[in-house]
C-alpha cells in the first residue's frame, strides 16, 4: 500500500516521508497525477504562506487532481499544518485567498492576546471527539506546533481537537475521508507517529 | 498552554560535533549518546571556519541526523542566499537559521520568509557585552563588530519576517556560569516572536533563570552532557518542580 | 596557532613528530612542524630560570607560612609519586606545614594504600575522604555507559573536596601538581593558566557538567555533596588560591618517582609492569585506572603506553624510537587484571562491558578486521 506525499513545492517532504517509512509504509513524494492516483492514501503537507500554497497547487494542476481524488473518489487524505489550512474555504494571510473549500472553516491570524506569535512549541491537544485519529493517543498529549495562522471552524462537528493558546484553537479536524492537523505529527515523536500510523492503518 | 522548550544546540566543525568556547571550536565531543527522543528541538550550526573544511560534510551530518530525528530541526551556518536555505531544507531542516548572512543583507530574511513562511526563519544574533551595560551585535563567528544593539536588530528582523529570534552571549559561550539574562531580557522584551536563549548554560537553575529572568520561550544548551536521556529528564523535572510547564 | 583538526574518515590522524601523542587528544594543538604543544612546553621548560621560579614561590608562600603551627597549605594527594613528591618537598625542603587531602579512589589498590601508609608513617597529617559508595558506584556506572569514563564523578570529587577542605579548615593555599593542558597537550589560555589553577576550566574540561545536574530517579541533591564546589562567595572570602607546583619546580614524572624512591620505600606494580604500558610506577592507586586508560585508547586511539612514552620523551628520559617500540608493544593491552572488580563495582556483566566498550569506539579511528578491531591510523 503506498502513501503519496503531495509535492507542491512547500513543506518538509523528507520529514513526512521519513515518518511514513519508519512506520513501515511506502512513501511516494510526487506531484504527478498518475502517481497520486495510484496511492491508496494522500498526505498534504506544508509550511509557508497560504497564498503561495494555493498558487503552487494551481500551477502544478494539483487542485483538479486532488478535488477528484478526495471529493469524488473519497480517498483518505491527511492535511498537515499549511496543508490542513489549505483545506479551508479561505484565509486572510497576506491578503484574501480562496482555499480548497473542503471544510467549512476560515484561516485567521492568531491573536495571541499578549502571547508570542508564531505559536511555536509543544502544546497539549485536547481531544473533543472520539476519532480513529486519536486511537492510543492519550488525552491532552503534546504535539509540536509552529504557525502564525489558525483554522476557525464555522460550527462544531468538524473540529475534533483543540489546543489552548490565547483561547482554544482548532488543532485537529475530520470530515469523513478528510483529516487535518494544525500540528506536525511527523515532528511530534511518539504520539505523532502513533497518530500518523492511525491514519495510515485506518 | 505551549510548553517551555529545552533545546539542544549541536555545533559542527567540518561535520564533526565540537565544543566551543567563546565561539572557537575547542575539541570534538566523542559521546555517542545524544538522545534524540527526550529533547524538544534541535538546532544544528555549522561553525567551520572558511577554508577549514568541506561543506559537504556538514550537509551529510545534517542529513544523517534528520533521518532519525522526529523533533523539529533548525539548521544554520553560512546561509547567505535563498538557495542555501533551500539546500538545508532539502537535507532535512525544518527551520533555517541565519546570522551573518542577514546582517550583510537583511532582505535575506524576507526572501526566506516569503518562500517558506516566517515560521521557517530563525534569526540568530550573537552579542558581545561592552561592559557598560550595552551590547554589540557581532558577525562572522563573533569577530566583526556591527555597532548595532541586539534589541534594535531583533526588532528589525521581526519586521522583516523572522519567526523566532535566537540570541547568544559570545562572552558566556562555553562557560558553565549561566546565561547573560540582561541580554536575554533586553531582546525578549523587544520582540513579540518567540526567543531562544543560548550561551553559558551550566546547571538546571540557569535554565529556570533563562525563562524567568531572561524571558525566554526556549532555553538552549550546547553542552553535550546535557543531551543524554538522564540529563534531559533531570533538567525537565527540575524545571517542572520550579513551576515551569515543560514537556515531560 | 593552528586550529585543531579533527580526524575523520579519509582524513589522517597525525602523531606528534617528537613525542607519540596523536591529534585526537582533546584540545591538543600541533604547530606548523607537526610538534605538539606539550613538547613545545617541555622545550620551554628547559629555558626557564628555575631559581627565579623558586624565589617567586618563596615570596608567594611567605605570607601564608604558619606562625602558630597550623597547617598552611593543602596538597590534594593520592599517595602516588607526583603528589607525594610535592608533599615531601613542601614539608621537608620548603618548611611549610601541609595537610594532605585524599579523595578516595574507586577501588583502592594495595600498592596505593601501602604507599599512603608509608608516607603517613614518615610524618604527615592526612584527611581521607571516601564518598557514599552507593551513590559513587551508580554515578561511575552511569558515566561509564554514557561517556566511556567511569571516573567523571571521581574527577569532580578530586577537584571539589580539597577546596571544601580548604574552606572547612580555613587553609587558603592549595598545591596541585601540574597543568594538564600544557604538560600533556591541550589548550593553554595564557601563561597564568600554568601557574594558577582555573577551577572553571577544570570543570569544563574534565567533569564537563555541573555535578548538581546529576540528580535523577535514585540520586538527590543531598547525595551530591562530595562533588560540588563550595560556594564561590565562601571561596573568595577565604581567599583560596590554587597553584600548580610544576610552575615553580621543574616537573617530570620520572624524576618525581626517583625522588620518592630515594626518600621512602616506594612500592610499584607487583608484576613489574602495569597493563597497557611499559612502566610500573605511574597511577597505581586505583584498580579502575587500567580500564580507565583502556577507554582512552578506545575513544581516542592512544593508551597508557603512548602517554607514558610521550612524557618520558618530553622530559629527556627516553628517545622516540625506543618509546615507539614499547608503545607499539603494550599500548591498548586489555586490562584483564582488575576486570572482575570493575564488573562488580559497576554492576555490569562481561558481555555488557564489551558491548559498552565497542559502542565507544570512535568509528573514525577503528576498523573492523574480521573479529578484531584495528586502528585505521596506527602509531608512527
Amino acid at each position: 500500500m503506498s502513501v503519496a506525499v503531495v509535492d507542491y513545492g512547500l513543506g518538509n517532504l523528507r520529514s513526512v516521508a521519513g515518518a511514513i517509512t519508519k512506520l513501515g509504509f511506502e512513501a511516494v513524494v510526487s506531484d504527478d497525477a498518475s502517481e497520486l492516483e495510484r496511492a491508496s492514501k494522500l498526505i498534504l503537507p506544508g509550511v509557508g504562506a497560504f497564498g503561495d500554497g494555493m498558487r503552487l497547487l494551481h500551477e502544478r494542476k494539483l487542485t483538479t487532481v486532488l478535488n477528484r481524488l478526495v471529493i469524488e473518489l473519497q480517498r483518505p487524505i491527511l492535511g498537515v499544518c499549511l496543508g490542513a489550512e489549505l483545506m479551508a474555504r479561505d484565509s486572510e494571510e497576506f491578503g484574501f485567498h480562496q482555499g480548497l473549500g473542503w471544510i467549512d472553516a476560515s484561516v485567521k491570524k492568531i491573536d495571541g492576546g499578549g502571547l508570542r506569535v508564531p505559536h511555536v512549541g509543544w502544546n497539549a491537544v485536547h481531544q473533543t471527539a472520539t476519532h480513529p485519529m486519536f486511537a492510543d493517543v492519550p488525552q491532552d498529549s503534546l504535539f509540536y506546533f509552529v504557525h502564525s495562522y489558525h483554522i476557525v471552524c464555522d460550527r462544531p462537528g468538524t473540529e475534533i481537537g483543540v489546543a489552548e493558546y490565547g483561547g482554544p484553537r482548532t488543532a485537529a479536524f475530520a470530515r469523513g475521508n478528510i483529516w487535518g492537523t494544525q500540528f506536525h505529527p511527523e515532528k511530534s515523536q511518539r504520539h505523532g507517529l502513533t497518530l500518523l500510523g492511525n491514519f495510515l492503518r485506518a | 498552554m505551549v510548553r517551555n522548550r529545552l533545546v539542544t544546540v549541536l555545533t559542527l566543525n567540518d561535520g564533526v560535533l565540537f565544543r566551543t568556547k567563546q565561539f572557537v571550536p575547542d575539541y570534538r565531543y566523542t559521546s555517542n549518546f545524544v538522545d534524540l527522543w527526550s529533547i524538544d528541538e534541535i538546532v544544528v550550526l555549522d561553525v567551520t571556519r572558511p577554508g577549514h573544511g568541506d561543506r559537504a560534510h556538514f550537509y551529510d551530518a545534517v542529513s544523517r541526523l534528520a533521518e532519525n530525528c522526529f523533533v523539529p530541526l533548525a539548521v544554520g551556518g553560512g546561509v547567505r542566499s535563498l538557495a542555501d536555505a533551500r539546500r538545508l531544507l532539502s537535507v532535512g531542516a525544518d527551520k533555517v537559521v541565519v546570522n551573518t548572512g542577514a546582517i550583510e543583507r537583511p532582505e535575506l530574511i524576507t526572501d526566506i520568509a516569503t518562500a517558506y513562511g516566517a515560521q521557517c526563519v530563525v534569526v540568530s544574533i550573537d552579542a558581545h557585552a561592552r561592559g557598560d551595560g550595552t551590547y554589540d551585535v557581532r558577525s562572522e563567528f563573533g569577530a566583526t563588530s556591527t555597532g548595532q544593539s541586539p534589541d534594535a536588530w531583533a526588532k528589525r528582523a521581526e519586521t522583516l519576517g523572522a519567526g523566532e529570534i535566537f540570541i547568544t552571549s559570545i562572552d558566556k559561550d562555553g562557560s558553565l556560569e549561566g546565561y547573560d539574562n540582561d541580554l536575554n531580557h533586553l531582546v525578549s522584551r523587544a520582540v513579540s516572536v518567540p526567543v531562544l536563549v543560548c550561551g553559558g548554560a551550566g546547571n538546571w537553575q540557569h535554565f529556570v533563570d533563562g525563562f524567568r529572568i531572561g524571558g525566554a520561550s526556549a532555553v538552549c544548551t550546547t553542552n553535550i552532557y546535557h543531551f543524554t536521556e538522564t540529563s534531559i529528564r533531570s533538567a525537565k523535572r527540575f524545571l517542572d518542580a520550579a513551576g515551569l510547564p515543560v514537556r515531560l | 596557532m593552528t586550529t585543531p583538526t579533527a580526524p575523520g574518515l579519509g582524513r589522517q590522524v597525525r602523531y606528534c613528530r617528537r613525542c607519540l601523542m596523536p591529534d585526537t587528544r582533546p584540545r591538543i594543538v600541533f604547530d606548523r612542524e607537526g610538534v605538539c604543544n606539550a613538547c613545545l612546553n617541555a622545550d620551554a621548560k628547559r629555558l626557564i630560570d628555575w631559581d627565579a621560579r623558586r624565589e617567586e614561590f618563596l615570596r608567594l608562600v611567605e605570607p601564608y607560612r604558619s606562625k602558630d603551627g597550623r597547617w598552611d597549605c593543602i596538597v590534594p594527594w593520592s599517595g602516588g609519586k607526583d603528589s607525594s613528591s610535592i608533599a615531601w618537598k613542601l614539608k621537608f625542603e620548603l618548611g611549610l606545614n601541609p595537610l594532605l587531602v585524599t579523595f578516595a579512589p574507586l577501588i583502592p589498590n594495595e600498592v596505593g594504600m601501602r604507599n599512603r601508609e608509608t608516607m603517613i608513617q614518615a610524618g604527615f597529617d592526612h584527611v581521607y575522604f571516601r564518598a557514599n559508595q552507593k551513590v559513587h558506584r551508580q554515578l561511575s556506572r552511569r558515566f561509564f555507559i554514557e561517556r566511556g569514563n567511569m571516573k567523571v564523578a571521581w574527577d569532580a570529587g578530586v577537584n571539589a573536596v580539597p577546596v571544601q577542605a580548604a574552606v572547612h579548615y580555613r587553609i587558603p593555599l592549595v598545591f596541585y601538581a601540574e597543568h594538564g593542558e600544557s604538560e600533556y597537550g591541550g589548550r593553554v589560555l595564557n601563561e597564568e593558566s600554568k601557574k594558577i589553577r582555573n577551577l572553571t576550566e577544570v570543570i569544563e574540561h574534565q567533569v564537563g557538567d555541573d555535578p548538581r545536574n546529576w540528580v535523577d530517579d535514585d540520586i538527590s541533591e543531598k547525595d551530591l555533596n562530595p562533588y560540588v564546589y563550595p560556594d564561590a562567595g565562601e571561596v573568595a572570602a577565604l581567599g583560596v588560591r590554587a597553584f600548580y607546583f610544576a610552575y615553580f619546580f621543574r616537573w617530570s614524572m620520572f624524576e618525581n618517582y626517583e625522588y620518592m624512591r630515594s626518600k621512602i620505600p616506594f612500592a610499584t606494580h607487583p608484576a613489574g609492569r602495569t597493563p597497557g604500558t611499559f612502566t610500573d610506577f605511574d597511577s597505581l592507586d586505583d584498580k579502575s585506572d587500567d580500564l580507565y586508560y583502556y577507554m582512552q585508547f578506545i575513544k581516542f586511539g592512544f593508551g597508557r603506553a603512548v602517554r607514558d612514552g610521550s612524557r618520558l620523551i618530553q622530559n629527556g628520559h627516553m628517545g622516540r624510537d625506543e618509546a615507539l617500540a614499547l608503545a607499539r608493544k603494550y599500548d591498548g593491552e586489555f586490562p584483564e587484571e582488575h576486570i572482575d572488580a570493575m564488573l562488580d563495582y559497576m554492576s555490569l556483566s562481561r558481555p555488557e562491558l564489551m558491548d559498552i566498550i565497542d559502542r565507544h569506539r570512535n568509528p573514525e579511528l577503528w576498523i573492523r578486521d574480521g573479529k578484531e578491531w584495528r586502528l585505521r591510523f596506527p602509531l608512527e
